[in-house]
């Protein structure tokens, strides 16, 4: 059994922050790398060493893994996280750092190849008998190919990225007369954002939901599952909402899942943390139909806090213990799911506006507590969100005996939420969390858009009378009051700041009077 | 008290698309402000409990109000929800450009230097109510 003393932690936001924080609970020293962009990143701040890793682009910094492993070697770090996205689950980076001597905390490269890829992992769900979507195991040749595949299976199909992930390189296609541009701009995308154009085929599910299953397995062979998530509310096959336990998985159908998910990481020698991602058909009457495999992230996810809080357990703990070498603390059976959790990505997007990017300072930040409350946030008032990465602020994730009262709470907490300076996707939430149909788990992965088109309908439905004023006219008598108390904040907004405080524009007026 | 917190506004505030007429003006007694919400008499309790943050009582109803001022927008959130604001005071020089709608032509403004600051001259051409550019000339 190996000892980590220091870890570094090649990743940014609100990951690197959570992994330091599990590293300072464990008495680990923590090494943080930054961009330029990133000098005065919370990561950063909490970190115990902090080395700079190069200009503000990715590619010239958290993608550096050469640079990454030299800082590692030099800072004495003896293992590295790589949290998500970045260098996670490039097999090429994990051997580098077996080879460097340096703990990789996730899969070994040898498992990452095996199920990263997603044509391996299909072959590799068929050779355990998992049932998948049906489709082919390897990489198109050729558009006619292409042609073959879905003709033999049936339209609709989904070209996808072999090396994909974030909904990047995948192409729905209804009829034959969309392959051939389908095909030709999957692979040219997959080629840009992972550098291979490889490229498969699927069947299209309709209106399924999300489903994924947590897995643990140390280095003495053990693998267990703490159930599943459903991250069904996704835009643009990008999750936006993920809660635990889902609302229409029964624990016959938890155990299943599970126990084909634990059957395919055993068979390729699968270590650490991992999930393996099934589509869930609905059958008759909305209930659960047959599941599929879709295929399996090797590294820890973005929404894994949703599973620790019905688990009671720390993932990044445990990660941080497997790859010391300990076994598995627990067995199958002592897993308990206790209670409800609800994630909400909150990120710098104007979703009244097609999802564009809000990059900018943050100028308020007001941020919610209470019971059954967990922020992992990446920011601060005062930080700049820059442009250069993944927008992602925080998640807000509520935590409740129930269902009902989870979402309850994630409402009460979003209320008390407000960030200022940006445009963030708070209201979307308010608006899901609002929905019948969520409240309900009515829900696939095609929800989310068709909620989006309903909500110009739904927005002009006059609301229920009510004895309080309405919204607009408290947010009227604000900002006259703001106008006349002053804000204190000296932003240069024309409509709130007051002459008497804003010099330029009374030298201005009096050049106005004078003129 | 200064003056102008005493004096009466008569303000147009449009909140997310929509127009509202606040007239407001101290209550006698200084503790609270008296006014108009679009013709319906108002008595509002309002605190400032930190900068941009207004906690405010309505009729027993008590609200938190968060100032967002960003660049190019301004919104109050309240309720759960982030709404636009943009204010029209009849009284300020922008309101009234506006409503004679004239460009006004090319306009120099001597811009306010500190003590000890760099001794700064401005042009401010003010091509339109709307559109403003700076250029610097020497000081």
């Amino acid at each position: 059994m190996r000892t980590i003393r220091k870890i570094l932690i090649a990743n940014r936001g609100e990951i690197a922050l959570r992994i330091i924080r599990a590293c300072r609970e464990l008495e680990i020293e923590s090494v943080a790398v930054y961009s330029d962009a990133d000098r005065g990143a919370p990561h950063v701040l909490a970190a115990n060493e902090a080395y700079r890793l190069g200009p503000a682009p990715s590619v010239d910094s958290y993608l550096r893994g050469d640079l990454v492993l030299k800082i590692a070697a030099e800072s004495g770090a003896d293992a590295l996280h790589p949290g998500y996205g970045f260098l996670s689950e490039n097999a090429g980076f994990a051997e580098a750092c077996e080879s460097a001597d340096i703990k990789f905390i996730g899969p070994t490269a040898s498992a990452m190849r095996a199920l990263g890829s997603k044509t391996r992992a299909r072959q590799a769900a068929d050779a355990v008998g998992m049932p998948r979507v049906p489709g082919s195991t390897t990489g198109l040749a050729s558009l006619d190919e292409a042609l073959l595949v879905a003709a033999e299976i049936g339209y609709p199909v989904m070209l996808k990225a072999a090396a994909g992930g974030g909904g990047k390189g995948m192409r729905a296609v209804l009829g034959s007369g969309e392959m051939e541009s389908a095909y030709h701009g999957a692979r040219s995308e997959a080629e840009r954002a992972f550098g291979s154009s490889e490229v498969y085929l699927e069947k299209l599910v309709q209106q399924p939901r999300h489903i994924e299953i947590q897995v643990l397995a140390d280095e003495d062979g053990n693998c267990i599952h703490l159930g599943e998530r459903d991250c069904s509310v996704q835009r643009r096959h990008q999750k936006v909402i993920e809660e635990a336990p889902s609302p229409v998985v029964s624990e016959e159908l938890r155990q299943r899942m599970g126990a084909a998910a634990v059957r395919l990481a055993k068979s390729a020698g699968y270590t650490n943390a991992g999930t393996v991602e099934f589509l869930l058909e609905s059958g008759a009457n909305g209930s659960p139909g047959n599941f599929y495999f879709l295929e399996m992230n090797t590294r820890l996810q973005v929404e894994h806090p949703v599973t620790e809080l019905i688990t009671g357990l720390d993932l990044v703990h445990l990660q941080i213990a497997i790859a010391n070498g300990e076994p598995l603390p627990f067995a199958q059976e002592e897993v308990s799911l206790r209670g409800h959790a609800i994630e909400c990505r909150i990120y710098a997007e104007d979703h009244e506006n097609g999802f564009l990017p809000s990059p900018g300072k943050i100028t308020r930040l007001l941020q919610p507590a209470g019971p059954g409350i967990r922020e992992d946030s990446g920011v601060y008032e005062g930080w700049t969100v820059p442009l250069d990465y993944d927008p992602m602020l925080s998640k807000l994730i509520a935590y409740a005996p129930t269902r009902a009262l989870a979402i309850a709470r994630l409402r009460r907490a979003l209320e008390e939420y407000a960030i200022g300076g940006i445009r963030t996707k708070l209201g979307l939430f308010r608006r899901i969390l609002e929905d019948p149909d969520f409240r309900d788990g009515r829900l696939d992965t095609g929800y989310l858009d068709r909620l989006l088109r309903e909500s110009s309908a739904r927005a002009a439905t006059p609301s229920a009378v009510e004895s309080r004023p309405a919204n607009d006219q408290i947010a009227a008598l604000a900002a006259g009051l703001f106008r006349k108390l002053g804000s204190s904040n000296q932003n240069g907004a024309e409509t709130f700041t007051t002459p008497a405080r804003s010099a330029w524009k009374q030298a201005a007026r009096i050049e106005g009077l004078r003129s | 008290m200064s003056d102008s917190q005493n004096a009466t506004a008569g303000l147009q505030i449009e909140v997310d698309g929509k127009l509202h007429r606040l007239d407001l003006s101290r209550s006698a007694t200084g503790e609270g402000w008296l006014g108009r919400l679009d013709g319906n008499p108002v008595e509002v309790d309002a605190r400032l409990t930190q900068p941009g943050v207004l906690s405010l009582i309505v009729q027993g109803n008590s609200y938190r109000c968060v100032l967002d001022e960003g660049p190019v927008e301004t919104a109050i959130h309240t309720g759960g929800q982030r709404l636009l604001i943009t204010i029209d005071d009849p009284r300020s020089l922008t309101a009234q450009r506006r409503k004679q709608g004239a460009s006004g032509g090319s306009r120099s403004s001597k811009l306010p230097c500190r003590e000890g600051s760099f001794g700064c001259w401005f042009k401010l051409a003010m091509r339109s109510p709307h559109t403003r550019a700076l250029s610097s000339s020497k000081p």
